[in-house]
């Protein structure tokens, strides 16, 4: 063996004892995560797992990232090695999201219980109602030992009579995370239910808790010892004591009116849906061929053509074939698009850099040629591209050797942007949450300067629709990052999507009146529920700062 | 760590790393890493503080921080070899302390002095448990290989290294040496259940904890359902009973679980080798006053051989008793009787004249049980026990002396029957 020096030898063992883990000083997987969390995110990560041991209520109010504190959570423990097997329950308009989260933030992938053998595996996503619609479901996760119960949006968890309640009371585990940033409505006792599926019995029985805490259902008593216990089992962080206020985004429409052509293509595209929906059965046309099609009409013929051709016409009637041929030969009449012509109005007008954003390859692969073929410098970001190319287009968008940055869906996650105001939302995503995901690459930590998002909807189809309700009804575009998942959170969890949900309105409404109306009712609901997370974040904070819970890590 | 030492240990981590550190103001530094850290460290250069304040302007630096935690991982991944260290054990420092430490009156000689070499390979182990958190620990032990006996290095990494010094000649080829470690490794996979039931039993008191507000929520729950004033069917008290109890019996396992160490949650990973000669000299220390002689055997290896046998206390002046114990002057009396030395708790104080006595010289007052001298101490003419001088009263009469007790008036009691 080589001899050393002894100096060489002291430096390497005083590095062993540097790097020795003694509880949780420090967290380990920072190395291993692609985000850099802030202070506060950090700060509470540590504290769950330290002082709290693993189970915590991180209550931080909205925006501040309770996800990624959840994430850095998770990581942490695997990256130590401390534990295998996670649940997380979510509402259902979250699951994709948080699968994707996870995904790139922190390289954990979850298996969402719909995928067949989910009971083989140790990560898994669901839906908060979906383990309970099931009585076997139920059953096999209730034989399953947890070593970690992640809960967002916790506030489902408020009654402790639902049968949702009692299933996640019943769940073995060694660990419970609950998330939510109003842990109280109205009514002390919310917070009791909360508290007491995370660790039962901490605040005593129900009967007690209100003897001795409560003066009616609003007003607490023994505050100071209330704030003392509370303070052992939740991290709560303020917007005003962490400085995350980002500076403002602004939305400007800018509305079109397609010609006779693209017109005539748009209306024969969606009659020949309706008419495929009605005529095939849903084995041999999936209707979420269908809904692909009419998402796909609202973005470029291109993208239409596409999926005309692969994935529509071999599974048609000869004569339907015709039909679907002579569609196919109208599109590619259509060369360019009056959206076309718009954004490039928009990217013009300054000489900023922009993003610009379709849901479709084809769409993409036709606005490049464009754009190219107009005197624009332009790099492409999709999913087809292979880790070290993405980062290379990145660079050269940052480097500002391009003035475009096209890019698909798989560029609107997991990307930063924020070196850039300017966003165009080319297509619109039917899920108010792909949209979010999109603002958020601009519109994040780093940000200085206003985000200007732009939207091109086409007068008189379904992206009019879903940008009043976007707009007017919930003002999407100017909600605090991370609001949107806490509104959808608040909305009644149905079986399907809302893209789906819109999608079938498309196929089975009679005319464009049965749209508005269908249209107006999903507005509806998305009103009802951020009037509901409205109030509820107004009536929690004041319960919350009336008790005094504790404000972690003013920074 | 203190931040000297860390800023210490940072610098010297650089600069085994050849990474550039330029200071740029009194707090604030740069590093300049080479090409081959580019990648690790995704640029060239990185402003670095070891003072909070100015943690906006830097990377501060702690024994937490992300580039410290690199560089520790980058000086324990370079090319592994063996240091060869002497340690020395020699009794000049010892045989100066004993001067300085023994008080005036009593002369020191070293006898018999001789060195013993001993050749050990040290190895370290990290220890690694896992449960609910993880616990980390360094644990050395050396191999004689002499006598092969395997114990513990009783050092901590940086009081160890204050004693070594660089052994110039060359490591021999060891043989066996993967025999050695592996008999090393048992060993200190024989220490690892110790170090299983230190944490299991640190971490106790959480799970008791745990437990009894499980058990304390459940017993309310039962205690609420006895009195609950809507009484339900006898079926369904029942039914919530059994649920109640398999509740209980659910939380406290999953408790169990979550806070119980195993032992095969233990991993023992070796990760130095060290290649040491051990000198040791020995002596006989002769100490000697004019209360007697005693022999001690001295060695080099002794941290605080001189201690009080009274007080423990270490830093003299000592002196040695005539039952050949050392012990702090201030604490030694001797005995105005018989002349020999005592501690002080083992003395007593003349009741009439206030010198001190050994136990074995004082005497005992039969009436108030107090301790005398020899000059104080008489017997009574009456009941023939003895008290102290100043307890004795001459009989008015015939003038013998008698205690209290039997002189009740101014006559003895034959004087006063006479009378």
């Amino acid at each position: 063996m080589k001899k050393q020096p002894l100096s060489h030898l002291y430096l390497r063992l005083k590095s062993q004892e540097i790097l020795l883990q003694k509880g949780y000083d420090r967290l380990l997987c920072l190395q291993d995560i692609s985000i850099e969390p802030k202070p506060w995110q950090i700060e509470t990560a540590l504290k769950a797992l330290g002082d709290m041991q693993g189970s915590a209520l991180l209550a931080d109010e909205v925006g501040l990232g309770k996800t990624v504190e959840a994430g850095l959570i998770m990581k942490e423990l695997i990256h130590r090695g401390l534990i295998r097997s996670i649940l997380v329950l979510v509402p259902s308009p979250l699951i994709e999201q948080w699968k994707a989260e996870m995904e790139e933030k922190f390289s954990l992938s979850f298996t969402d219980m719909r995928q067949k053998g989910w009971e083989k595996q140790e990560l898994l996503i669901t839906s908060l109602q979906y383990p309970i619609r099931s009585k076997e479901r139920k059953e096999k996760l209730l034989t399953k030992t947890f070593d970690l119960v992640i809960v967002d949006e916790a506030h489902a968890l408020k009654n402790h009579q639902t049968s949702l309640y009692k299933f996640v009371y019943q769940l073995k585990r060694k660990n419970t995370i609950l998330l939510s940033a109003t842990p109280l409505q109205n009514d002390m006792r919310e917070i009791y239910n909360l508290i007491n599926i995370m660790k039962p019995g901490y605040l005593k029985s129900r009967r007690i808790f209100r003897k001795e805490y409560m003066i009616d259902r609003f007003t607490p008593k023994n505050v100071k010892r209330l704030k003392d216990l509370l303070n052992d089992v939740m991290i709560r962080h303020r917007r005003a004591n962490t400085l995350t206020e980002l500076p403002k985004r602004s939305l400007i429409n800018s509305e079109i009116n397609m010609d006779v052509l693209e017109k005539t293509f748009y209306n024969h595209v969606t009659e020949f849906c309706k008419k495929i929906h009605v005529d095939y059965d849903k084995k041999t046309m999936s209707i979420m061929t269908l809904i692909l099609l009419l998402k796909e009409n609202t973005s470029s013929p291109q993208a239409v053509i596409s999926t005309l051709e692969n994935s529509i016409l071999p599974k048609l009637s000869k004569d339907d074939q015709k039909e679907c041929k002579k569609l196919i030969t109208l599109g590619k009449q259509v060369t360019v698009t009056s959206k076309m012509k718009k954004m490039k109005e928009i990217v013009s007008s300054s000489d900023e850099q922009y993003i610009i954003y379709s849901e479709f390859q084809h769409s993409i692969e036709h606005l490049r040629s464009y754009l190219e073929k107009n005197g624009f410098s332009v790099v492409t970001f999709s999913g087809a591209l292979n880790s070290k190319q993405k980062e290379a287009v990145i660079q050269t968008f940052k480097e500002g050797n391009a003035k475009i940055l096209l890019s698909t869906e798989a560029g609107g996650q997991g990307i930063n942007l924020q070196f850039c105001r300017n966003l165009i939302h080319f297509d619109l995503p039917w899920n108010p949450m792909r949209i979010e995901q999109r603002i958020g690459r601009v519109h994040r930590f780093g940000q200085t300067k206003e985000v200007q998002i732009y939207t091109i909807p086409t007068s008189g189809t379904i992206d009019e629709y879903l940008l009043y309700i976007l707009t007017s009804k919930i003002n999407l575009f100017e909600m605090i990052v991370g609001e949107l998942d806490t509104v959808m959170s608040y909305m009644k969890e149905g079986n399907e999507t809302l893209e789906t949900t819109i999608g079938k309105i498309l196929l089975d409404s009679k005319d464009s009146k049965e749209i508005e109306q269908k249209m107006k009712k999903i507005g509806e609901d998305l009103v009802k529920a951020r009037n509901e997370f409205v109030e509820t974040e107004t009536q929690s904070s004041k319960l919350l700062n009336h008790i005094g819970v504790e404000t972690h890590g003013e920074s | 760590m203190e931040n000297h030492e860390l800023k210490t240990y940072f610098f010297e981590a650089c600069s085994f790393l050849h990474i550039d550190v330029k200071e740029t103001n009194p707090e604030l530094y740069q590093l300049i890493f080479p090409k081959k850290l580019h990648h690790v460290f995704k640029e060239e250069q990185l402003n670095v503080t070891f003072k909070k304040e100015y943690q906006h302007l830097a990377s501060f630096i702690t024994t937490e921080s992300y580039v410290l935690q690199k560089i520790a991982h980058l000086v324990t991944q370079q090319t592994k070899g063996m240091s060869h260290a002497f340690l020395s054990f020699s009794l000049d420092a010892l045989k100066q302390e004993a001067k300085q430490k023994f008080s005036p009156d009593c002369t020191i000689m070293f006898q018999q002095e001789k060195k013993t070499t001993h050749i050990y390979l040290v190895l370290w182990c990290k220890y690694t448990l896992k449960g609910f958190k993880v616990e980390e620990s360094l644990k050395a032990f050396k191999y004689n290989l002499s006598t092969r006996e395997i114990s513990p290095l009783p050092f901590e990494v940086h009081e160890l290294f204050l004693k070594l010094t660089e052994a110039k000649s060359s490591i021999p080829k060891i043989e066996n040496i993967e025999e050695i470690t592996e008999t090393m490794l048992q060993k200190a996979n024989k220490e690892g259940s110790l170090f299983v039931k230190e944490k299991t039993k640190e971490v106790e008191k959480e799970l008791e904890k745990e437990i009894k507000r499980i058990h304390d929520y459940y017993d309310l729950l039962q205690l609420e359902d006895a009195f609950a004033e809507t009484a339900s069917t006898v079926e369904t008290r029942e039914e919530r009973e059994e649920s109640l109890k398999s509740e209980r019996y659910l939380l406290i396992e999953q408790q169990k679980i979550k806070y119980t160490f195993h032992e095969e949650d233990l991993t023992i990973e070796p990760v130095e080798l060290l290649w040491l000669t051990e000198e040791i000299e020995t002596c006989e220390m002769i100490v000697s006053n004019s209360f007697g002689t005693q022999h001690f055997s001295l060695s080099g290896e002794m941290e605080n051989p001189f201690v009080c046998a009274l007080t423990k206390r270490t830093e003299g002046p000592f002196t040695l008793l005539s039952d050949g114990r050392i012990l702090l002057q201030e604490k030694a009396r001797v005995c105005t009787e018989c002349l020999h030395t005592f501690d002080h708790t083992q003395m007593k104080l003349c009741a009439v004249c206030d010198t001190s006595i050994c136990h074995s010289c004082a005497k005992r007052s039969s009436l108030s049980q107090a301790a005398l001298c020899s000059k104080h101490v008489t017997s009574c003419q009456g009941c023939r026990q003895q008290v102290a001088t100043n307890e004795i009263q001459e009989c008015g009469s015939c003038r013998d002396p008698y205690c209290r007790s039997c002189l009740s008036g101014e006559l003895c009691e034959l004087c006063f029957d006479l009378y």
